[in-house]
């Protein structure tokens, strides 16, 4: 059996693990896109994940969100094999331990921000009496001011959009933190402020972070850089139609 | 119940936010839903209408003629009367002893394209229109003098007429009738209550007033006891009676003569309209199937703008039966909305109709249109919107499952 594994520094004593991928086929239209034997990742890691576009990595995204089912192969996320579950049991899974953040387009456009982040919140049962609170506090920690915080999100700009993404990602403080070119549609002073925010918010919650880019100059934030065409042994060339 | 209200707000939002195609949709919903209700609610109310009409009279009794068209010339003065009985067959039905009382008619005038009933006292004391209500008084009294004429309310109020001012009657039922009866003008005496029947429409004078008009002038006879009249209204003393009274009147030996129970042939008339209701019927559920169709292809032809809309609330973990629900709430409110405005747009038809008919039909629409058989028609079309969701929501399931 041929091991892929990954060298990781981590300073923990008994570190445990987040996800635990093995085996790991996708197959797309009888072409395979993603085939990773086996990769594992610690709990509160913060993943820089370097890929190219085509790599597979969007694909890679939604197989760990549990949006689409791998073709063979095992999903392990703290504990639990997702593989094994209805598609309503991942849905439910996926509110409880995930956030998921995409490149753009993260949001409902007609929704405020604010009806944005709660509707995470409702869809994971996780709405106490505090939420309102919760929610302003959140959006405030990431610079979006009151007047803002109750307008429909197609007024906003993509950086303001991004960061109220943030905020919807991470109000249930899930375990898992699964983000997808988020910083791409933004310019380098967005892009910036976006990383800077995330960063003092993940201080606050241990949770852990995979970030899925093609911006290498990136990558210095984080605990942990690989590329995906590492990990992944479908070569790149067989991969164009696969799934943005 | 913020899962609910989560639902109801997005659906609510996201119809605002298409809102060029989701008011169409309202407009064709509201349209169906307007032809539905509609001609449920004329056929409700025509049947009402009808019966109220012949509360009390057990028998009519006219000449060998078809059973509904006696029913309706005599009551509800649709169509013409094709014979009459003479006043002799007339007087032995008044006189069997199980008749308690008659209401003779006499028809065939008109005044300004309102029918001329030919009649006598009996006709305020015993006619019975809605729940055995008696006619009552607006103004005046009935008729006593041969050239006294009692209107109806709808006649009054159309011709504006008070007790008081003199009319002239017109041979035939047209409106612009060539032989008037200029010769004899009759004064207003009295004018009925309103009875929302065919009585607020129609003028009533003696039947003596019929004959003496229908005499050339000069020759002035004293006796205007008539020969013939159209028909008769028949109460009985004993309910029982009544199938052995019909026998009775259409064995007369004297002449050939008709009797009718007017419930009965009111059904059989029923039955003859039955087919054209049902038909209306038909084409009125195929209107709203076709509008329900509408918003289904409204809903699926949104489901790739609305791709990305839909992978987010699969990424934040709504299941593919909350698309379903957020769609059925969707197409809920459409049709909610649709249905609300057709029941506004019914009810200003209905004033509208009830200011510019009902001097003619002597019927005024009820503006309740909510009965029993409308709200199922209504709790249909909202149930319907939950299987027709699952097709968008199949596709949008199809969507959102691999990508």
């Amino acid at each position: 059996m041929i091991k892929a594994t990954i060298p990781v520094q981590h300073t923990r004593k008994e570190p445990s693990i987040a996800i635990s991928l093995t085996d790991l086929q996708y197959r797309y239209a009888d072409k395979p896109v993603v085939d990773i034997k086996q990769w594992q990742i610690y709990k509160g890691e913060k993943i820089f994940l370097y890929g190219d576009s085509g790599s597979g990595k969007s694909t890679l995204i939604h197989l760990l969100a549990g949006i689409t089912k791998p073709t063979s192969g095992s999903i392990i996320i703290h504990d639990t094999d997702i593989t094994q579950l209805s598609t309503p049991q991942r849905d439910r899974f996926r509110a409880h331990n995930m956030g998921l953040l995409y490149q753009q387009s993260n949001l409902i456009p007609y929704l405020s921000a604010r009806e944005n982040v709660m509707l995470a919140s409702v869809l994971a049962k996780k709405n106490g009496p505090t939420i309102q609170a919760k929610v302003s506090q959140l959006l405030n920690d990431l610079n979006i001011e009151k007047a803002l915080q109750n307008r429909a999100i197609e007024y906003m700009s993509i950086g303001q959009q991004q960061r109220v993404a943030i905020a919807r990602a991470m109000i249930n403080q899930p375990a898992i933190l699964l983000m997808d070119e988020p910083t791409s549609a933004l310019d380098d002073k967005n892009k910036e402020r976006f990383i800077n925010n995330l960063f003092l918010l993940l201080e606050a919650q241990q949770g852990t972070l995979l970030f899925v880019s093609h911006d290498k100059s990136l990558a210095s934030h984080f605990d942990q850089s690989i590329e995906l065409a590492k990990l992944n042994t479908v070569r790149a060339a067989t991969c164009h139609t696969s799934l943005q | 119940m913020p899962y609910f209200f989560t639902i109801v707000n997005i659906a609510y939002k996201s119809l605002i936010y298409r809102k060029g195609a989701v008011i169409m949709a309202i407009l064709s919903v509201a349209m169906s839903v307007f032809v539905l209700l509609g001609i449920e609610h004329i056929r409700h109310e025509t049947r009402q209408h009808f019966t109220n009409t012949v509360s009390g009279v057990d028998l009519i009794a006219g000449p060998r003629t078809g059973q509904i068209n006696l029913l309706l010339y005599s009551v509800f003065r649709i169509g013409n009367p094709t014979n009459n009985i003479t006043w002799k067959s007339a007087q032995a039905i008044k006189q069997h002893p199980q008749v308690r009382w008659t209401i003779p008619l006499s028809l065939g005038d008109s005044h300004n394209g309102f029918r001329v009933v030919g009649t006598n006292d009996d006709f305020f004391k015993h006619f019975r229109y809605g729940q055995q209500q008696p006619l009552s008084w607006l103004h005046g009294n009935a008729f006593e003098q041969v050239s006294d004429v009692v209107l109806g309310s709808q006649v009054a109020a159309a011709l504006n007429y008070t007790v008081g001012d003199q009319l002239i009657l017109a041979h035939g039922i047209a409106q612009t009738s060539f032989t008037l009866h200029n010769n004899h003008p009759f004064n207003v005496v009295g004018i009925l209550k309103p009875t929302n029947t065919p009585v607020d429409n129609a003028l009533y004078v003696k039947l003596e007033g019929i004959e003496a008009i229908h005499q050339s002038g000069d020759t002035q006879k004293a006796n205007l006891t008539p020969e013939y009249i159209t028909a008769i209204m028949v109460g009985l003393n004993k309910k029982l009676a009544t199938f052995s009274m019909q026998r009775w009147i259409n064995d007369y030996p004297n002449e050939a003569l008709m009797a009718i129970l007017p419930g009965v042939t009111l059904m059989e008339l029923w039955q003859t309209m039955g087919h054209i209701e049902k038909i209306l019927t038909i084409i009125s559920s195929l209107v709203f199937v076709a509008a329900l169709f509408g918003i289904t292809a409204m809903l699926l032809s949104s489901m790739r703008e609305r791709e990305q809309e839909l992978l987010i609330l699969r990424a934040l973990g709504a299941s593919p039966w909350m698309n379903y629900w957020l769609l059925t709430c969707e197409a809920l409110l459409i049709l909610i909305v649709g249905a609300i405005l057709a029941i506004a747009l019914l009810m200003i038809a209905i004033t509208i109709a009830n200011y510019f008919f009902s001097t003619f039909t002597g019927m005024y629409f009820s503006l309740n249109i909510i009965t029993l058989s409308s709200s199922i028609a209504l709790l249909v079309m909202l149930l319907s919107v939950f299987p027709m969701s699952l097709f968008p929501a199949i596709k949008a399931y199809k969507i959102t499952k691999v990508s």
